[in-house]
């Protein structure tokens, strides 16, 4: 029982979006909060990864274009970086982002990533490869634009995603409150 | 409570996509020569109901599919195929374009 990091990557308008989007709102009908950087009416929509709340409950987060705002060169407290990625699993968050080409990623996130998606649409079909990177294994498999719902499909695909701040700085915080309850029985 | 990783491995297990196995099954097992003796066998088997040849050709065609020849896989073509289907590669940064080119 933990989290998972999952990428989604490919070229624009390949829908990568899409298909996280479709995840994420397939988690949140089943009652999971829904945290991310678009602007979707009925998810949280953050600014920074502070605002993510430290616990154990199952929840989604998504980081549409995540290269904004995830490079390497924009951690500068990399010891932060490193225990935020690894307490994905611990705080039961599953990780779903989205970029074009995996080497644009944090290396943390990059090096972390259980599942990987390559994505690629044309005028008929938007195609999907899912690589098991853990266990080797993937699958090939396609939405049908014809038979999408495209109804169902609340956001908008012309929007820039939100920047998320990285800066963790009350991140250290969170976790020291998180034991103090554990320890006082408090959850 | 929701358990993702289940959730996605169980997704992927149903499929036949070890790379692996992909490999080996797009590896040709028989030559052209061959080919065209094995189709001329059938031709008549059929035509003059040789039930032998026949069995015989299925025993031929189970052991020569499971014996295949590895020595081509020094071209260089080969190597690029192995290189794209190759996951840690993938991660890496092979290009995602070539990844769906190869996979077409």
């Amino acid at each position: 029982m933990a989290g998972l990091i999952i990428g989604s990557l490919g070229y624009q308008r390949s829908g990568k979006t899409l298909l996280t989007y479709l995840i994420a709102e397939s988690y949140r009908n089943r009652g999971l909060e829904v945290y991310s950087n678009m602007n979707v009416s009925e998810w949280t929509t953050i600014n920074s990864l502070d605002e993510i709340p430290f616990n154990h409950t199952p929840k989604v987060l998504l980081l549409d274009e995540c290269y904004y705002f995830l490079d390497s060169r924009n951690w500068s407290n990399n010891t932060d970086a490193s225990i935020f990625f690894n307490t994905i699993g611990k705080q039961n968050i599953l990780l779903l982002f989205t970029a074009i080409n995996i080497d644009m990623v944090e290396k943390r996130l990059r090096e972390q990533c259980n599942y990987i998606y390559l994505c690629k649409g044309s005028s008929k079909a938007i195609s999907y490869k899912l690589f098991d990177i853990q266990r080797n294994k993937s699958k090939v498999f396609r939405i049908d634009k014809s038979k999408m719902n495209w109804d169902k499909v609340n956001y908008n695909t012309l929007e820039v995603p939100n920047y998320v701040d990285c800066n963790l700085k009350n991140f250290r915080k969170k976790i020291e409150l998180s034991k103090k309850n554990s320890r006082l029985g408090l959850g | 409570m929701i358990d993702f990783d289940k959730e996605f491995s169980s997704f992927v297990e149903g499929s036949e996509g070890s790379s692996i196995r992909d490999i080996y099954s797009i590896i040709p097992s028989l030559d052209q020569g061959q080919i065209r003796i094995l189709s001329e066998m059938e031709y008549f088997a059929e035509k003059y109901n040789l039930q032998e040849i026949k069995s015989f050709m299925e025993r031929y065609l189970k052991m020569i599919s499971s014996n295949k020849n590895l020595s081509f896989l020094s071209s260089m073509n080969m190597k690029s195929l192995l290189k794209a289907y190759t996951q840690d590669e993938l991660i890496r940064g092979i290009k995602v374009q070539s990844q769906i080119n190869q996979a077409e």
